[in-house]
């Protein structure tokens, strides 16, 4: 009996072993490919992450790395009609170098994206295919390269693998939230920098901006958070490289340490601002 | 007299904020030595066109343009229309890029590389100058002494040297617009790279 338990254990374990792709072992840095789902029904939707582990110290970069570095690069290889969402990317930390700050990961980091089966796919094994380039940087950066690949089944009925299923889910929840659109947030472009402004009720204590952009912000420069009662502004530093006026200021807004939520804030042009005062 | 005193204090207010580098302003003069142990001073450059490289031969992002050959290329191509080039080292002892002379002058033989002469700056005072972030970072300044680039190389910013070929290279493009006598078309961009090393 006790065998028997011990055989299904095995089973099981390497069962969710399959999920995921064999870590790439490179130096300081792997990534491997985590799929949710082990069968796939025509025309589904399932989650997909890569997951990032850094050794201790080492770090990898955000969408927008900052003043260096080099956001992962993906070159997806899939069957014909299966196709990859966008990544998603998590609330990033600041990394300060000599020269500037960084955004980044340390340690384990997902990136989230989502996995379309098209509906007309025919029953049998595809295989999920990365090609991925990545920086990882301590004190000096070290380019990586990996081809990761994934098996998955399209069937007429699903199933998913539970450890795949969890690292998943966890993932999500560490991805910003989208804005309640309470907070109306709002962007102002001023001589020397941007005014992010926005509205809530609760008590805000501190606010951080995080730069979807690069050449927008100065990533150094402190961010300072005032209060009117409901109305708060943040304001940034523009970057010595500001060129182009956006639509939007678009990125992550951590308030108070703990709530991260990506912001997209349409511009409002001074015009527009002068209008309002005359009324 | 309490006119010129107010003026005085003004213009100690502002001189803080003067002191940074700014494109379309004056270059702050600077004095350096090169790996064969000759002085060079901005300032006896008036009158040429004058390329600033930050360099550092151990980050992936040098090595992009150093391994595929194109750094060498633009150095040569611009040297022999009369542009000074100095490539500056501003990586402190113990981190990575700092070199001796010696170990400088072999690597520029083994590379074929061909700036005017390579700055060495391991105290990091012509990095701090001019603000240099990253390996690479480029500065142009023109005849008159006055900034016209700063910013990245090209506006393809990764490591990897397979996007060289569909890159535009800004450096070309200003010192190109320029000799034409028209405005540079982008005069600053975000470097990229690796941090400069300097010393903590």
């Amino acid at each position: 009996m006790s065998r028997l338990l011990t055989s299904c254990a095995c089973l099981l374990l390497c069962v969710c072993g399959c999920a995921r792709s064999t870590p790439q072992q490179t130096a300081h840095s792997r990534a491997s490919l985590v799929v949710e789902q082990s069968a796939a029904t025509p025309g589904s939707r399932g989650n997909l992450g890569i997951r990032f582990v850094t050794d201790t110290g080492w770090h990898i970069y955000w969408q927008n790395p900052g003043d260096s570095g080099e956001p992962p690069r993906t070159q997806w290889k899939l069957p014909a009609g299966v196709t990859i969402g966008a990544l998603e990317w998590p609330t990033p930390m600041r990394l300060s170098t000599a020269v500037g700050t960084d955004y980044g990961y340390q340690g384990t980091t997902v990136l989230f994206s989502s996995l379309q089966i098209p509906a007309t796919a025919q029953p049998g094994n595809i295989e999920v295919g990365l090609d991925l380039r990545w920086l990882a940087c301590h004190d000096v950066c070290i380019p990586q390269h990996t081809r990761l690949k994934t098996p998955l089944r399209i069937a007429n009925a699903a199933s998913i693998h539970y450890s795949a299923h969890q690292i998943l889910q966890s993932a999500a929840e560490r991805l910003p939230k989208p804005l309640p659109p309470s907070y109306r947030p709002m962007a102002t472009i001023l001589p020397n920098s941007f005014l992010l402004t926005f509205v809530s009720s609760e008590p805000i204590t501190k606010a951080e901006f995080f730069p979807a952009e690069v050449e927008q912000i100065e990533n150094s420069a402190p961010q300072e958070l005032a209060s009117h009662g409901k109305n708060k502004s943040l304001t940034l530093k523009k970057s010595q490289y500001f060129r182009q006026e956006p639509q939007s200021l678009k990125g992550v807004l951590v308030i108070n340490g703990r709530d991260a939520y990506q912001v997209d804030a349409p511009i409002q042009s001074s015009i527009k601002i002068r209008r309002s005062h005359q009324k | 007299m309490k006119r010129k005193l107010t003026l005085a204090l003004l213009l100690l207010l502002v001189l803080p904020a003067l002191a940074s580098v700014r494109v379309g302003e004056a270059a702050p003069n600077f004095t350096a030595t090169d790996s064969y142990g000759h002085q060079h001073s901005l300032a006896q450059y008036k009158g040429k066109y004058v390329v600033l490289e930050w360099h550092n031969q151990g980050c992936p992002y040098t090595k992009k343009h150093y391994d595929s050959g194109n750094m060498q290329k633009l150095q040569k191509l611009w040297t022999s229309k009369g542009v000074v080039w100095f490539t500056v080292i501003s990586s402190a002892p113990g981190t990575q890029g700092y070199v001796t002379a010696t170990q400088e002058n072999e690597y520029l033989k083994r590379m074929g590389a061909a700036p005017t002469a390579v700055l060495l700056d391991p105290r990091g005072d012509l990095g701090h100058l001019y603000e240099a972030k990253t390996t690479p970072h480029m500065f142009i300044i023109n005849p008159r002494g006055e900034l016209i680039y700063d910013g990245a190389i090209d506006d393809k910013s990764t490591s990897d040297p397979a996007d060289i070929a569909g890159a535009t290279n800004y450096v070309t493009a200003a010192l190109e617009q320029s000799m034409a006598g028209s405005a540079v078309a982008v005069p600053t961009s975000r470097p990229y790279g690796c941090s400069v090393k300097y010393a903590k």
